[in-house]
């Protein structure tokens, strides 16, 4: 009866470029986190611990993760800790696995050649990866028919099914079957993932990686605990759920205020935003006041949120005149402005529909602006802004 | 606003205090230049907007000229139906703002507060620091014009322009509307620059910028650094499959080298047997060649000799038979030498005589000459004696000079009118007695006896006094009461007395003697003069000095003498006849010449034959000489080819022993010359191609061996750098995630600024545009002010900045500043008048004009006249001139006189 910890994709050190300055927070969130898996392995007392690869994002992450890992790793010593470098940290000259931090340990073991492996009963058969692409399938070297052990393949890489046609390190997905595995403990894919064999027993799986890394990893923050009675008996599967981030993204149709005060009740109502990053694109037309508010509302809620990001490039401006010239009286140089700036709408295909100034007016103001550059590199995005920011203007002088 | 009264104390030139009052409608200030009528005016300016505690330039020098004294003004004036008064003291620092209520004036404020309260209700502002300036005084910016500045240069002042904004038409720009577009420009401003429209460098959306390419900078630094990673592990990669191909080539290498080691031995031994051979060959053939040689020369030797000695025979033959030649040649060279010095002698001899003749012929010459100086030294010197004895005889006469005896004539007639006069005048007595008479008669004291006798006319003549006795008769005297005559007398008496001093030292009276001795004197004088010049010509030189030249050239010719040898027969020539002797000598020279002549040309031919005679005699020396030269050689060549023979036959051996041991060494050397061949006959099987190919293989395992070394040292270069590269590394996460972060915030920042642009641009445009129409009326007013002015069809337009700019007269355009000066003057002038005019509707306004009309002619000044009484009836104006005269047509205004007041 073997039990153990099988996780993959920790991706330490990776880039949160839509973060912007949360990032750094976010990568310390997700070193919490596998800190997390690695002590929740311990409380299960597990035998040994199974990485399949992709530990770190890249051969030039700060080498001071290393640091912070090795120490992760010697916390729980003495159970042992098998890693397997991914194509993220591949073996080569730049690995990070060279590093003479790891000698220092003396639970962890870095598989560097495809060579069975015996701990106790059980025979661990590894695919260490040694470059960023390949076209073989790193488990065709297996062959544990005749091991009585415990046989347990470690490899990276993509699994030959259906709707993947990613063919960098293909794996069979009849492998188990094949080379006469009980489990085969893959990494690469950010979700969990369980591929039956032809009996219909689990015996491959991908874990996903213990933190999501972007939005549409819908089955991701999770490791497995897999416990194996004894040879080919079916493998008993237990996820556990170890991620702290949620990423979301949402789609909202605005088209009045009241859409807007909506929209704003459901984000109050969301648990724990310092955990969520929201990708919240809003579609739809809808005048200066709403949009203004709108904008207010990121502002706003920027800190609540692990992070707010409001797209609203499909966000169109249909100016309310009548409200405009209630703010300011008749034939003022800011009326006449805004006058001008729905005629320039005409100008864009995009919000042409959205403004109603008639074609004659649109005709005399293009007469008195004609020989002035204004009509020069314009954009959607401008005028709208342009509206926008005199609308808050006047709203504020008043 | 309109100012009722200023009062100024210690003001410039006002030690005095001074006052004057101010009506609405027109007011026309006069008086002569430096009068104070601009300093009046100015002051109502300093009082308004300059602070009481400024200690600026202009405040400084308020205070009258040389005192101490604080200057102070007060002025009175109206607002809003309301009188104020302000009071302030510059030096003293007061200011004093009262509100006249009920007849009486109650303090409103004092100090700073008053300063800032009379700033509310006139408007403009407190200058911050320094002097005020037209920009600062509100409407007063353009309604006051300062003496000599008629054109408004600066743009009007925001107050002016929203006065007018609320006088004309509706409110174009309201507060909320100013607030807004002031918050659009200053939002413009901190992007972008105000004039170029371009990026400002502190603007935020610049520093983004900034901070984007740095950060590329950065990643793109690294990307460098892991792009190097890459190369140095792929060369690494490489140089391992090189490095382990070489290996294996080495160790194949080896192999081959090693298995050909038995062959190459034997080939080494071949090498050795062959090469002793060889050796032993050559040192045979060594001893072969050098007796071979040794024979041959000494041969050889004995060969030469016999050649030699017979040459010198040759030689000796020829000697003989030259040498008897040149032993004649050198005989006849001699003899011509010695006829040589003969002829030398002749000619030297020849020479003598005829320098000695030549001496004599010049002394003769010379003594002809002495003579004639003489006779020339003779005749100077008899000039000398007249000329001295003319001297003295000049000098013996004493007459008077030309001066002095035109003196004495003169005196002489003087004397002699006189008398004449004095007899004229004098007493005349005439008679002719009857009878005969004596007695004594005295004239003028003169006493003389007289006798007459009967009918015998007689005069006498007396000037003073006449006395006559007449013996037995009577004695009677006339007197001359004349003073004249008296006078006369005297005069007579003294220039009497002068005339015989004058001639005293000439002997005599009389003027002939004396005219005579003057004329003597004279030609002796000429005389003089004549000699001198005679002497002169004859010479200038003074007696002695010629005197001493003749002794000289005496000596000389003395001298010359001695140098004729004394045998000689032209020693003596004293006593003959010097031409006739001369002319003798002369012609012995001649014919001594000529001798010389001869003798010398024979020489010369001589003297070329025995050059000639030498020539050869030196040919035949140098060709004896190179016979001998020869001959010597050749016997000292015999000598040493003697003495090389004994060295070569030192050897002990007799030419027979040497000739068999030649032959003994020649055959040895053919027996072993035949083995060796045999030898290299196998050379190229049995050595070269063994030991080439071994030679080959070896040194293919050293290259290969050596390239393995560099390859080694390579890798661990690369492997080092790499390391060195690894250790160095850091990731670049942040870096791009605030790239990341940046590059939205500037297409937010870009796009905002854009639209602040669009903002600007369309806000800017549209409020010209009003401004535009805002300045309309002013312009029709100016229009119609300036035809009545000028005539009609003239019109004027505004620029942006509301002011005018252009003049448009018979359909043409000119801009202002292209006008006369006087014409633009009425133009500025008509504006402030129809800007004044516009705004009064709301407040009454005052206008200042100061000496405003200066350069108009009669004729417009006339309609001048019109337009400001007529602008007159809606505002209040203060008119400053020094020539009231062109205002006196004016009805209705109030004139003030600076005469009437300071």
């Amino acid at each position: 009866m073997v039990k153990f910890l099988h996780t993959a994709d920790w991706h330490l050190g990776i880039k949160y470029k839509q973060l912007g300055d949360k990032a750094q927070q976010a990568r310390n969130i997700r070193l919490k986190t596998v800190e997390k898996l690695i002590q929740k392995a311990r409380e299960e007392n597990v035998d040994f611990i199974l990485i399949s690869g992709d530990l770190f994002d890249s051969n030039q992450v700060d080498r001071s993760l290393l640091t912070a890992v090795s120490q992760i790793f010697s916390d729980i010593s003495p159970t042992p800790i098998y890693l397997l470098p991914g194509n993220h940290d591949p073996l080569g000259r730049d690995s990070l696995f060279n590093d003479p931090v790891w000698e220092k340990l003396d639970n962890l073991t870095i598989f560097t050649e495809p060579e069975p492996y015996d701990h106790g009963n059980v025979t661990i058969y590894p695919c260490p990866v040694s470059q960023k692409k390949s076209k073989d399938d790193p488990t065709q070297w297996i062959n544990a028919q005749d091991n009585p052990n415990i046989s347990i393949g470690l490899a990276h890489g993509n699994l030959q099914v259906g709707f993947i046609d990613d063919a960098n390190f293909p794996i069979k997905p009849e492998r188990t079957t094949i080379s006469g595995l009980d489990y085969l403990a893959l990494g690469e894919w950010h979700s969990l993932f369980e591929q039956p064999d032809s009996n219909g027993i689990v015996r491959t799986i991908y874990p996903g990686t213990p933190e999501t890394t972007k939005f549409g990893e819908d089955a991701s923050g999770q490791a497995v605990i897999v416990e194996i009675d004894v040879r080919n008996s079916p493998p008993q599967i237990t996820p556990i759920e170890v991620g702290t981030l949620s990423w979301q993204k949402q789609e909202k149709e605005i088209n009045s205020l009241a859409d807007v005060q909506y929209l704003e009740s459901e984000l109050n109502n969301i648990p724990e935003p310092e955990n969520n990053v929201i990708l919240l694109k809003v579609k739809g037309v809808t005048d200066q006041d709403t949009i203004s508010y709108l904008a207010q509302l990121e502002d706003d809620y920027q800190d609540k949120f692990m992070q707010l990001q409001m797209v609203m490039d499909e966000l169109y401006l249909k100016p309310n005149l009548l409200e405009l010239k209630a703010l300011i009286p008749e034939g003022a140089v800011v009326n006449q402005t805004f006058e001008a700036l729905m005629a320039l709408m005409k100008t864009q295909p995009e919000t042409q529909d959205y403004s109603d100034i008639t074609p004659e007016r649109t005709r005399e103001i293009f007469a008195q602006l004609q020989d002035k550059d204004v009509l020069e590199g314009l954009s959607p995005e401008i005028l709208n802004r342009a509206f926008l920011l005199m609308y808050q203007m006047i709203k504020e002088a008043s | 606003m309109n100012v009722q009264s200023i009062r100024l104390e210690n003001w410039k030139k006002f030690t005095e205090p001074v006052e004057i009052q101010l009506k609405n409608g027109l007011n026309v200030l006069h008086g002569p230049n430096e009068s104070g009528k601009s300093t009046l005016i100015d002051s109502i300016i300093t009082t308004f907007y300059s602070k009481h505690t400024s200690g600026s330039g202009k405040i400084k020098t308020l205070k009258p000229w040389g005192t101490s004294l604080n200057p102070r003004s007060t002025i009175t004036f109206q607002k809003d139906d309301q009188n104020y008064r302000i009071t302030k003291g510059f030096q003293e620092k007061k200011s004093l703002l009262e509100k006249e209520e009920n007849g009486t004036w109650r303090k409103i404020a004092e100090g700073d507060k008053a300063d800032q309260e009379l700033i509310e209700l006139v408007g403009g502002q407190l200058s911050p620091r320094g002097d005020t300036k037209p920009e600062l005084w509100g409407l007063g910016q353009t309604l006051w014009m300062v003496q000599g500045k008629p054109i408004i240069s600066d743009d009007l002042n925001d107050e002016t322009l929203s006065s007018l904004q609320s006088m004309v038409g509706a409110t174009i720009e309201s507060g909320k509307e100013k607030e807004v577009l002031s918050e659009i420009r200053s939002r413009f401003l901190d992007i972008f620059t105000e004039k170029k429209k371009t990026l400002k460098k502190g603007s935020q959306l610049a520093q983004v910028q900034e901070e984007i390419s740095a950060l590329k900078e950065e990643l793109s630094e690294s990307k460098r650094i892991q792009t190097r990673k890459d190369e140095l592990i792929r060369k690494i990669e490489d140089n391992e499959f090189l490095l382990n191909r070489n290996k294996k080539n080495l160790k194949d290498a080896t192999e081959e080298r090693d298995k050909i080691a038995e062959e190459v031995k034997e080939a080494r031994q071949h090498q050795k047997n062959r090469e002793q051979l060889e050796h032993e060959i050559e040192g045979i053939n060594t001893k072969y060649e050098a007796l071979d040689t040794k024979i041959k020369e000494i041969n050889q030797s004995e060969e030469e000799i016999t050649a030699l000695n017979a040459k010198n025979e040759q030689i000796n033959q020829q000697i003989g038979p030259l040498d008897v030649e040149l032993s004649e040649l050198n005989e006849r060279i001699e003899n011509k030498l010695s006829d040589l010095e003969t002829a030398n002698n002749t000619i030297d001899q020849t020479n003598a005589e005829k320098s000695m003749v030549g001496i004599a012929h010049t002394n003769v010459m010379d003594e002809q000459t002495l003579e004639s100086m003489k006779e020339r030294f003779n005749e100077i010197s008899e000039l000398h004696d007249a000329l001295e004895s003319a001297q003295n005889e000049y000098n013996k006469i004493i007459a008077p000079t030309a001066t002095q005896m035109k003196k004495i004539e003169k005196l002489n007639q003087d004397i002699h009118d006189t008398k004449t006069r004095l007899q004229a005048m004098g007493l005349k007595v005439n008679t002719k007695p009857l009878v005969s008479m004596s007695g004594e008669i005295s004239l003028d004291n003169d006493v003389a006896p007289f006798s007459l006798k009967g009918n015998e006319d007689v005069s006498w003549t007396a000037n003073q006094s006449f006395k006559i006795r007449i013996d037995d008769v009577a004695e009677f005297e006339v007197k001359s009461g004349s003073e004249d005559v008296k006078v006369m007398k005297e005069e007579l008496e003294e220039m009497q007395a002068n005339y015989q001093e004058l001639v005293a030292p000439f002997g005599t009276e009389k003027l002939e003697d004396l005219k005579g001795l003057l004329n003597t004197k004279e030609s002796k004088e000429k005389e003089f003069k004549r000699i001198k010049s005679e002497l002169n010509k004859k010479s200038n030189k003074p007696l002695d000095k010629l005197q001493k030249e003749i002794i000289e050239f005496e000596n000389t010719i003395k001298l010359k003498w001695s140098k004729i040898l004394d045998d000689s027969p032209y020693k003596d020539s004293e006593g003959k006849d010097k031409s006739v002797l001369r002319d003798e000598l002369s012609s012995k020279i001649v014919e001594l010449e000529d001798k010389i002549k001869t003798l010398t040309k024979n020489r010369k031919s001589l003297d070329d034959l025995i050059k000639i005679d030498r020539n050869n005699a030196n040919e035949l020396k140098s060709k004896l000489n190179d016979f001998k030269t020869d001959y010597h050689g050749k016997t000292q060549i015999i000598e040493e080819i003697k003495r090389r023979i004994e060295r070569l036959e030192d050897d002990g051996l007799s030419r027979e022993e040497r000739e068999k041991e030649l032959n003994k060494l020649s055959f040895d050397l053919e027996q072993k010359k035949r083995a060796c061949q045999v030898y290299q006959d196998e050379i190229e099987e049995k050595e070269k191609r063994p030991l080439g190919l071994f030679d080959g293989l070896n040194s293919k395992v050293q290259n290969i061996d050596d390239e393995i070394k560099k390859q080694e040292i390579q890798q661990a270069g690369i492997e080092s750098e790499l390391q060195l590269l690894i250790g160095q590394s850091t990731d670049t996460n942040l870096v791009e995630e605030k790239l990341e972060q940046l590059q939205t915030k500037e297409k937010e920042l870009q796009t905002e600024a854009d639209a602040l642009k669009l903002l600007f641009q369309l806000t800017t445009f549209y409020r010209e545009n009003t401004i535009g129409e805002l300045s309309e009326p002013i312009r029709l007013r100016v229009t119609d002010d300036l035809e009545k002015l000028l005539g009609s069809k003239y019109s004027v337009h505004f620029g942006k900045e509301m002011k005018p700019d252009t003049i448009q007269a018979n359909g043409e355009e000119a801009p202002i500043d292209l006008l006369s000066f006087g014409t633009q003057e009425q133009v500025w002038c008509l504006f402030r008048l129809a800007l004044g005019s516009i705004l009064s509707r709301d407040e009454k306004q005052l206008v200042v004009l100061d000496d405003p009309l200066v350069n108009t002619d009669p004729v417009r000044m006339h309609h001048a006249l019109e337009i400001l009484q007529d602008n007159a009836k809606d505002m209040q104006i203060i008119v400053v001139t020094c020539d009231v005269e062109k205002y006196n047509s004016l009805s209705g205004a109030n004139f003030i006189s600076m005469g009437g007041i300071s």
